[in-house]
């Protein structure tokens, strides 16, 4: 098992409240790609995501902090999906590295290839991620992605979790979660939204795949998600790391209260942030500050039927999927805890 | 239908553009300016133009009303109105513009970019955006409408009815302004005027406001489909939104699949489980289903596929139109798999096209694909309601407790063999993607082989096409041969060729395969000049119909990629030429 670096975040951001100013508060070695002027720019300005869009958001923290982590040396395969969208067409064309798009459900596949062709060149300075959104990820790209973690092939697969389809107009994915509504999901009846239960955790099965490296992150603390990415890069073998991006226009939410949702699904235990390696689960983000379901939910049109008085039920049923992830994952603060 | 051609139906209808960025709402304009055509009693086609994004980002809205049926849009436009001029360099080519058109633009939207300018079309600046802030909660979209509507001839009240029921759910907060910028829009004083507007339209039959794809919804259901899986793809995802309450109201099911390959796979069960299955999809979900519909053919498990042709190769232009899926619905298969291959007219005939194609398909135990296209499946259009296909004689069941039971008997003239659902007592087989002997057992015997071959070609070769696997119109020796949506402005086309002493016929074909020979040779009988016009690069019927050995005498072709349309002036253009 290779030796894997000490987290170097030395000042945590739970004390700002925020998550997400506090660069100054660093040595200038620890603070984040996007705060040096060296940094790559990889997806860069200009592209036509929506206001307060998660997944652009986390695309640029997440290859720039790649980018940085292999000396520039990377290259891309993209599933259809919003990200492939919003950042190719003329003149909107964002991407400044090699970038191939792969179709929707391959692009582990192609990653796969660019790795081997790599080997067959002995250019093992040069790195491949793959990345997708949650239906090219859980749904259409789920036989090539297990493919790759199989083989152990050297791509780090990064899936931009907004929970639906919304490229195509917020369809349900295998990762929208339950009672949320999308377009295929029931707008009425006894039990609106998607069903109870059924979620598909990637990031758990991935894990047992046991591959070198699986964790999840969340675009409320880009430090946190910086530091996963830099560690999977520098780390051989199959990665897996799947980003909480909230989306405004499928989940109904405000531009400005991006960030806050992503914060309170973790905070509320919806969505734990999690670190595998070679089939263990070996590290969790605390929750330090716990919140409600409801207070997650609520900004939200997509849960706006879960507050009806007769769907309560629907609202306790979220919460106890919240507590169990917290009960399962150990995920509370407690003094004395590493955070 | 009629087989008259109409000869001058351009000039009977009138053509509006509508442009803005996002928010602007140009479309919401144009879906309240299609419902009052409908209202006021004339008919309607509305095609909506935006980029691939995912919100916001300009959008264009092209629509073609008249007193007859509008089925593709026309050579230009007489009203261009732009809420502003963002972007809208984008849709130059799909406005064609004359110097007879009338552009309405706000002058504080700054000047007329070049590529609209150059058509040299009359300006009317007329102030919306300050019009709009004369009214509380007014915005500049209902001035707009207000000032269409009058210019073509709605009448006001036509317009006002169609904001209050489209807004009545949001309040009076909502309506009032509404109206008032429409009135506002109505009574503004306008320097310039259409040099036609629409006459009365003297009755209001009963008439649909529909998209091909919520048409082709329509026909599934009347053609007895009960169970849809389907997976989200550009253009056709309509299709699954529709159909999954709609199936529910008629006891039916939708089942959203994690990808193409389960989507095809589940119609195959659900049909294999007895239940009248489809799935609708596009060019790239199409390519993946391709595995499971040989199981289909092979198995002899009737599915219908509904594919919204978009651009392409590969994920290609998802968001624009083009009729090159031909090859890969007639060709795409591995081995020899006769099957059938239909293409919708027009959007009235997705929902005729697709339950006749539901009706052939359980009939013949096979896989029937349907074709529309993008523009077929998202433009809106007014129309009659569409008729009832001919009902077949369903699906041939075998009988519980036959005797000695074979799935793939030999016994039947016409090569179609009763299926056993699950469950028919006595009736056990093995429904198999191997090649089989009657019995359903698996055989790599080549007689086997020949004769199950053999038997599923003579299902095929036994379709009636009757009178519908065609629309053939008008005569002359000149002949212009199309399928899907181009048939619009070939029958336009001819009308005008027509009218100028230049008598043409057409030939619009629905049923693509199995073509029915002699019909297609009596259609173009006495042709001296044969085009056949088409909406892809290669010339894809072009060469099928030479594969077929069908053309005779000079034949020439008219194919163009989307995604422009294919306009009735181009084909008059190259007959013109060409004669």
């Amino acid at each position: 098992m290779p030796q894997l670096p000490e987290s170097k975040q030395k000042v945590k951001f739970y004390q700002t409240g925020t998550f997400t100013v506090g660069n100054r508060l660093l040595e200038s070695d620890h603070r984040t790609v996007q705060a040096t002027i060296d940094r790559s720019n990889s997806l860069d300005s200009g592209h036509r995501a929506c206001q307060g869009c998660g997944e652009a958001l986390g695309a640029r923290f997440a290859i720039d902090a790649a980018m940085r982590a292999t000396n520039n040396q990377l290259i891309a395969a993209n599933a259809t999906g919003c990200l492939e969208v919003f950042t190719t067409p003329y003149p909107e064309t964002a991407w400044s590295i090699p970038w191939i798009h792969s179709l929707f459900g391959n692009a582990s596949a192609v990653a796969s290839g660019i790795a081997a062709a790599l080997k067959v060149k002995g250019r093992s300075d040069v790195r491949v991620i793959a990345q997708g959104g949650d239906g090219g990820t859980t749904d259409i790209g789920f036989g090539c992605l297990s493919g790759t973690f199989d083989r152990n092939d050297d791509v780090l697969y990064i899936c931009y979790n907004n929970q639906a389809y919304m490229n195509t107009g917020v369809q349900r994915s295998s990762a929208t979660p339950a009672a949320a509504r999308t377009a295929t999901t029931q707008p009425v009846g006894e039990e609106p939204g998607n069903v109870f239960n059924t979620g598909k955790s990637v990031p758990l099965v991935a894990i047992a795949h046991q591959i070198p490296y699986v964790a999840t992150a969340s675009v409320h603390d880009l430090h946190d998600l910086e530091l996963k990415v830099t560690k999977a890069m520098q780390i051989r073998g199959a990665r897996y790391i799947e980003i909480f991006v909230p989306c405004p226009l499928g989940w109904g939410s405000l531009p400005g209260d991006t960030i806050k949702i992503a914060r309170y699904a973790v905070e509320c235990g919806m969505y734990p942030l999690i670190e595998g390696e070679y089939g263990e689960i070996t590290a969790v983000t605390k929750i330090r500050r716990r919140v409600t379901v409801a207070d997650y939910a609520k900004l939200q049109k997509r849960f706006a039927h879960v507050f009806k008085p007769e769907n309560a039920y629907q609202l306790e049923q979220l919460q106890a999927i919240a507590d169990r992830n917290i009960k399962r994952f150990d995920l509370v603060y407690r003094e004395g805890d590493e955070s | 239908m009629s087989d008259k051609l109409d000869p001058g139906q351009s000039s009977h209808t009138l053509s509006v553009a509508i442009t803005g960025s996002g928010g602007s709402g140009a479309v919401t304009a144009g879906e309240m300016l299609l419902s009052a055509v409908a209202n006021a009693g004339f008919y309607g086609l509305m095609g909506r133009s935006a980029g691939p994004q995912i919100r916001g980002g300009e959008s264009a809205v092209m629509l073609r009303t008249g007193v007859h049926p509008v089925d593709c849009l026309d050579d230009r436009f007489d009203i261009l109105i732009a809420l502003d001029w963002l972007n809208v360099s984008r849709f130059a080519e799909e406005i064609p513009l004359t110097c007879d058109s009338l552009i309405i633009c706000d002058p504080d939207a700054g000047e007329i970019p070049p590529d609209i300018a150059r058509h040299g079309a009359r300006v009317m600046e007329l102030p919306l955006e300050a019009l709009a802030k004369g009214i509380e909660g007014g915005r500049a979209n209902m001035i707009a409408l207000g000032i269409i509507a009058e210019l073509l001839g709605i009448p006001e009240a036509a317009m006002l009815a169609v904001v209050d029921a489209k807004l009545a759910r949001k309040g009076e907060s909502a309506v009032v302004p509404s109206q008032r910028c429409i009135s506002c829009g109505y009574n503004e004083p306008k320097p310039q005027q259409l040099q036609q507007r629409l006459p009365h339209a003297k009755d209001r039959p009963v008439r649909w406001n529909i998209s091909g794809n919520e048409a082709s919804g329509v026909g599934a259901i009347r053609g007895g489909v009960r169970f849809v899986a389907a997976y989200p793809i550009t253009p056709a995802t309509e299709m699954l939104e529709w159909l999954a309450p709609n199936l529910e109201k008629v006891g039916g099911v939708l089942l959203q699949a994690e990808d193409e390959l389960a989507s095809v796979n589940m119609i195959i069960g659900g049909s294999f489980g007895g239940v009248p299955s489809m799935t609708a999809t596009s060019g790239p979900g199409l390519s993946l289903m391709m595995e499971g519909l040989g199981l289909a053919v092979t198995s002899e498990t009737p599915v219908v596929v509904a594919n919204v042709m978009r651009g392409g190769p590969s994920t290609g232009i998802p968001t624009k139109s083009e009729q090159s899926d031909l090859n890969i619905a007639l060709y795409g298969f591995h081995g020899d798999a006769p099957h059938l291959v239909l293409a919708a007219l027009n959007i009235r005939d997705c929902a005729f096209t697709t339950e006749w194609a539901v009706h052939l398909a359980e009939a013949l135990q096979t896989v029937a694909i349907v074709l529309s296209d993008q523009f077929l499946g998202q433009a809106r259009s007014v129309i009659d309601p569409p008729p009832a296909a001919p009902a077949g004689p369903g699906r041939k069941l075998a009988q519980p407790a036959a005797e000695n039971y074979q799935r793939y008997t030999l016994a039947d003239a016409d090569g179609i063999s009763p299926m056993a659902i699950p469950g028919t007592e006595g009736c056990l087989y093995t429904a198999d993607g191997l090649e089989h002997n009657e019995r359903g057992t698996p055989s790599s015997m080549p007689q086997d082989h020949l004769l199950q071959l053999d038997k599923r070609r003579r299902k095929l070769a036994a379709v009636d096409g009757g009178e519908h696997w065609a629309e053939v119109r008008g005569s002359g020796d000149i002949c212009i041969l199309t399928w899907g949506s181009s048939s619009g402005a070939a029958f336009e086309a001819a009308g005008r060729l027509s009218a100028m002493g230049k008598p043409t016929r057409v030939v619009a074909i629905r049923l693509l395969s199995p073509l029915p020979e002699q019909p297609m040779r009596d259609a173009i009988d006495g042709a001296a000049r044969t085009l056949v016009v088409e909406q892809n690069h290669a010339g894809q019927l072009f060469h099928y119909l030479h594969s077929l050995n069908l053309l005779h005498g000079e034949v020439r072709k008219l194919a163009k990629p989307g995604p422009l349309p294919i306009r009735p002036g181009e084909i008059v253009n190259a007959i013109l030429e060409w004669i």
